[in-house]
């Protein structure tokens, strides 16, 4: 055990436990602590409140005065610890013992002694085995004492994860790190069951080759994995992808434009046209749409007299389309085509669909980068929407052809979005795919990381469903209540939240882990191995030597 | 009721009237006495001699000149640097109802430098007595033996003598020894105590004096009267004045108070009587020669007698017993503070003399011996209210 | 040399008298030993008082004393000094048995015309040391919050350089007994800080 930091003088199971801090110590928010439990075995708690306290009314109501006088210094020194004295609040997390692991249901004594969690205890708690895992980085509180937490990789893929923090907190570095753990753990298994690939929508092509980090860059996936990962991209001046996408107006469906609400560009009557449109014209609809008058097939339908024909007005009239729901329809699929991986009529969306479907089926991670298209959201979120609906689609067909057979079952797929609170906003997570995805769980080994600073709207449903947390510096109280609500001990959290440092500092918490941990994430150095944050235990530990070429990153 | 003033009025004027004559008297008889000692101051010897003839058959005691002219009045000499040592006693008296029959007598002392190097003491011993049956007396087969001839206040005068003696030849530069009370102890001659016993303490109040005697003229001593009573000079100049004696005064003090203001003397005079002879004697007998001889002094309102052995009766030692006799009664009241302070050292409070009470019975009756209880002395211990 | 002897004893404070008065006895706070009896009891001086060893005859400043000092007026009536007592009073605190000093009462209060002596530096750092000496101090009647001040103010010299720790370790102890009163502590901290 480490030195001891305090005594149990209070608290409650169910909320927290109350520890008077020893003279001259100090906590952190965030730490772990560790209490003895009567009957062997230990209780593990974070701190989730720190408070000064004063143990009678007479020392803060006369207190001290200021100055630098003898008197007046000694008589500070003197009631610190005995009139005032500091306390932490600890909510209980985990009882750890010989037998292994159990939820908190015991508290320890009145005055039992509190110390720092120290490595062993640490490692008890968040024992992944055998199996390979993924660094979290140094537990706080414990910088330096060389104690590092790993997360079972299979467990938090298992369920849709989700970083969360402002910007310039570090979610891409750590969303970095943890898909090169994935791929290098992957590319280590040998059966597509034990494999997981990450499908990532890009945004800012931050997860290709290179990721600009501090004034500098650092290889990304690409880079890092250059054969395991494959990348695509919408942007025709990109030298570096393996592949482009282009997508034909005849790949577009009214419901791949749904999501598209969120960027309150089309209305909902738009999309309602559009789906009227699509039901009459089929694949051709937008083309027919764009046209100057109603398409052939249209009038035909519609049994337009000669000189309403060639006039928009009499079909919209028969069709029951407001003029207006019309033009906004027209103006946004205007923009939509103007794009340029937006060509008229065929694309080869289906070709480039299905290299991406094979990529990830063969155990290769898949990079969808935006290039300057990813300033343009709408562009994104069209995009991903499509691809993640195909690939789903595929997905869905693979399993129901396993059958249950498990040999047969494709790998596991991590979808990852950036600003995921736009897909899975709270108007729209019934008519995303994103939102079924987080929803169906594994069902077809499909599952989400999202990246996003604006948790709060995203849908209650579709939060509810992200099983490990990670989250670093938030800006709303909304946003921290949207993450904790329901959460045991959930006012603690909400605090610890709140004093996160702006950059690399994150609480960790949800499925994947016995207990919220605050953590301080593995820095990303410029010679970052491959993989580094992978802990593969049955292949010697951390991640193999990848020795980089010299002279290149330099 | 009030007082009916026709009663007292008309015999006022008779009063006042008497008084009047009284005092005409009285100061007739002072200046008559005055004149006298102015007369006897010019020719002392002559004087003298009238008075040895008037004092024959005549028990009274008298006084005659010692080389001062009789009226001469002396100033207090400067006070100089001196030790002053000072004795007095107390006593608890046999108890005739307790047990065994005893007497305690406790000698308070006091040691007080006034310049010197000497240490500060203030202290008492304390005796039991009678030290050996034959104390007692009672082989002398007397009714009165017993008790009352053990002579406690013998003990205790002597004890006091013997302790200033002691303290004074103990002492250090000059000394003023001071005792209180008369300088030979009274009862060495009376038939009251037992002969043996008063044998005894002649021999130990000689001793004392052949102390102080062969200290020399470093020891000043002096036996203080306050408020005395004696009339030897006013007897002697009666005898010098003849006459009608009515309106003189009955004792020396009014005529000193007439002569001396605060801090002054009288002449030094040498005190004769027959009893004074008979004691003096016993001091011959033991190779001590004391001629008590004494001097007034007046402090404030008070006229004191200061008795001394004529070898001590140097110039020198007047002086210094003048002067500190003066000094001494200056922070106390008019008394001088030596013998104050033996008295307070010496004093045997009620609830003490209680406690020997009871120690005394609880000894005794260990020793399986009782005394009468009676119901006056247990009302003395049970403090009911 | 004047010695004080025990003149009075009971288990929680015992009176000291010097033969006489003492214009320099032991001074307030300070930490006395009486090295004699079964424990050897330790206390603190809680009072010191001279006046006249006699209650009945108070000592009345001479009307005719002028412009003389004590000293001189002392030369001057000679009968005065031995006429007066300085007698101390001292609340116990701990005791010793063989090696070791408690803090706390001793089992008998120390014999009668037992000499008093001031405690060593290092008995004095043995029994002050953790302040739990100061619980008799707070709980006795006899100590003012100047006496309590005093006491840690000399002891803490027996610290030499950690004299201002040993202060912080007293102070705090005190904070615990004085909980309920702050103007008492703030006033005992003001007394010790220098």
């Amino acid at each position: 055990m480490t030195e001891q930091v305090g005594v149990v003088v209070g608290g409650s199971l169910t909320k927290s436990l109350e520890v008077r801090l020893e003279p001259g110590r100090s906590a952190q928010l965030g730490q772990y602590l560790m209490a003895p439990l009567d009957g062997g075995g230990s209780l593990l708690g974070m701190v989730t409140d720190v408070l000064l306290k004063s143990a009678e009314a007479g020392a803060v109501a006369w207190p001290p005065p200021a100055g630098d006088d003898a008197a007046s210094a000694l008589l500070r020194d003197v009631l610190l610890d005995t009139g005032v004295y500091s306390q932490v609040e600890m909510n209980p997390y985990l009882e750890i013992g010989p037998d292994g692991n159990s939820r908190a249901r015991r508290l320890p004594r009145h005055f039992s002694a509190v110390a720092l969690a120290d490595q062993e205890a640490m490692d008890r708690a968040f024992d992944t085995g055998e199996r390979n895992a993924i660094s979290l980085g140094e537990p706080l509180g414990m910088t330096g004492a060389d104690v590092e937490l790993f997360v079972d990789i299979e467990r938090m893929f298992e369920r849709s994860a989700g970083i969360f923090g402002k910007s310039g907190t570090g979610k891409t570095v750590y969303a970095l790190q943890f898909l090169s753990a994935l791929v290098k753990h992957s590319v280590g298994q040998r059966t597509n069951q034990q494999r997981t690939v990450a499908l990532v929508f890009d945004m800012h092509d931050d997860y290709g080759d290179y990721l600009k980090f501090e004034g500098g860059q650092r290889r990304s996936l690409k880079q890092l994995h250059p054969n395991d990962v494959t990348i695509y991209s919408l942007d025709d001046r990109s030298a570096n992808a393996d592949e482009r996408i282009v997508i034909g107006t005849k790949d577009i469906t009214p419901d791949d434009l749904r999501v598209l609400t969120a960027t309150a560009e089309f209305t909902s009557a738009a999309l309602e046209a559009a789906e009227v449109f699509e039901d009459r014209l089929k694949k051709g609809w937008i083309d027919a749409v764009l046209s100057d008058g109603p398409p052939d097939a249209l009038v035909r339908g519609l049994h337009l007299d000669e000189e309403e024909r060639g006039d928009w007005p009499a079909a919209l009239k028969r069709l029951d389309i407001h003029p207006g729901s019309f033009q906004n329809l027209r103006r946004n699929l205007r923009a939509i085509t103007k794009a340029d991986f937006v060509d008229r009529g065929e694309g080869q969306f289906s070709g480039v669909l299905e290299h991406i479907v094979q990529t990830l089926l063969g155990g290769k991670s898949a990079v969808v980068q935006f290039g300057r298209h990813g300033r343009n959201l709408a562009s994104y979120m069209l995009v991903a929407n499509m691809l993640s609906r195909r690939i789903w689609d595929a997905y869905r067909s693979e399993m129901e052809k396993a059958r249950g057979d498990a040999a047969k079952e494709p790998n596991g797929l991590v979808i990852v979005i950036e600003e995921a609170h736009k897909f899975v906003d709270r108007s729209l997570a019934g008519h995303t795919i994103f939102g079924q995805i987080a929803r169906e769980l594994r069902k077809y080994n499909v599952t989400l990381l999202v990246i996003d600073q604006r948790p709060s709207q995203i849908d209650p449903e579709v939060l509810s469903q992200i099983g490990t947390k990670f989250c670093l510096q938030l800006d709303s109280e909304s946003d921290v209540e949207a993450l904790v609500g329901g959460m045991q001990g959930r006012a603690g959290l909400r605090s610890v939240i709140a004093s996160l440092e702006s950059q690399r500092q994150a609480l960790v918490f949800g499925h994947a882990l016995p207990m919220p941990v605050v953590v301080q994430p593995p820095e990303l150095t410029r010679d970052y191995r491959p993989g580094q944050s992978l802990r593969d235990r049955l292949n010697g530990g951390r991640a193999a030597e990848e020795v980089t070429p010299k002279g290149l990153y330099g | 009721m009030t007082l009916r003033m026709e009663h007292v009025v008309a015999q006022l004027p008779g009063v006042i009237e008497s008084y009047r004559e009284q005092m005409a008297a009285r100061n007739a008889g002072l200046a008559a006495a005055g004149s006298a000692l102015a007369g006897w101051s010019e020719d002392p010897l002559e004087g003298d001699r009238a008075i040895e003839r008037a004092m024959a058959g005549d028990p009274r005691p008298y006084a005659t000149s010692l080389r001062e002219p009789p009226g001469m009045v002396r100033d207090a000499p400067a006070f100089t640097p001196v030790t002053v040592v000072a004795a007095d006693g107390s006593s608890i008296e046999p108890d005739r109802f307790a047990p065994v029959q005893c007497f305690v007598v406790n000698t308070g002392h006091v040691v007080l430098p006034y310049g010197t190097a000497a240490t500060a003491e203030l202290g008492a011993e304390a005796w039991i007595g009678p030290r050996s049956v034959s104390d007692e007396g009672e082989d002398h087969g007397r009714e009165d033996a017993g008790p009352f001839s053990w002579g406690v206040n013998l003990h205790r005068d002597v004890s006091e003598l013997d302790t200033a003696s002691r303290l004074a030849a103990e002492a250090d530069g000059e000394v003023v020894a001071l005792i209180d009370g008369t300088l030979l102890p009274w009862d060495l001659d009376s038939p009251r105590v037992a002969e043996h016993i008063r044998d005894a303490l002649a021999g130990a109040s000689a001793d004392a004096l052949k102390r102080l005697r062969d200290a020399g003229s470093r020891v000043a001593l002096g036996a203080y009267v306050s408020g005395s009573r004696a009339s030897d000079v006013v007897t002697s100049l009666r005898a010098l004045a003849g006459g009608d004696a009515s309106g003189w005064p009955l004792c020396d003090a009014p005529l000193f108070a007439r002569t001396l203001v605060h801090g002054q003397r009288s002449a030094v005079f040498r005190s004769k009587s027959q009893r004074r002879e008979q004691v003096e004697t016993l001091f011959q007998l033991r190779d001590v020669t004391v001629d008590v001889c004494f001097f007034y002094l007046r402090i404030g309102g008070d006229i004191a007698r200061v008795e001394l052995p004529a070898w001590a009766a140097s110039d020198d030692q007047v002086d210094r017993l003048h002067a500190t006799l003066v000094q001494q009664c200056a922070d106390c009241g008019g008394y001088p503070r030596a013998l104050q302070e033996a008295h307070e050292q010496a004093v045997i409070s009620m609830g003490d003399r209680l406690q020997f009470e009871r120690l005394l019975e609880v000894e005794a009756g260990r020793q399986g011996l009782f005394g009468q209880s009676n119901s006056k002395q247990m009302s003395k211990r049970r403090r009911a209210i | 040399m004047n010695v004080a002897r025990v003149v009075e004893a009971s288990l929680r404070k015992f009176q000291c008298a010097y033969d006489g008065y003492v214009e320099r006895p032991f001074p307030l706070g300070s930490l006395l030993a009486v090295r004699e009896g079964e424990a050897h009891v330790f206390g603190v001086v809680a009072e010191v008082e001279s006046g006249p060893d006699d209650p009945t005859r108070p000592l009345s400043p001479p009307a005719d004393a002028g412009e003389l000092t004590a000293e001189a007026l002392l030369n001057e009536r000679p009968h005065i000094r031995p006429l007066l007592r300085t007698r101390v009073t001292v609340v116990t605190c701990g005791f010793s048995e063989g090696e070791v000093i408690w803090p706390r009462l001793p089992p008998s209060p120390p014999p009668l015309l037992a000499m008093a002596g001031e405690a060593s530096a290092d008995e004095t750092v043995r029994l002050v040391s953790d302040g739990r000496f100061l619980a008799a101090l707070v709980a006795s009647a006899e100590c003012d919050d100047a006496v309590i001040a005093a006491t840690i103010r000399r002891a803490s010299i027996a610290f030499e350089m950690e004299s201002r720790d040993f202060k912080i370790r007293a102070g705090k102890e005190l904070a615990r007994l004085l909980k309920a009163e702050p103007a008492r502590l703030t006033s005992i901290i003001r007394g010790v800080a220098p």
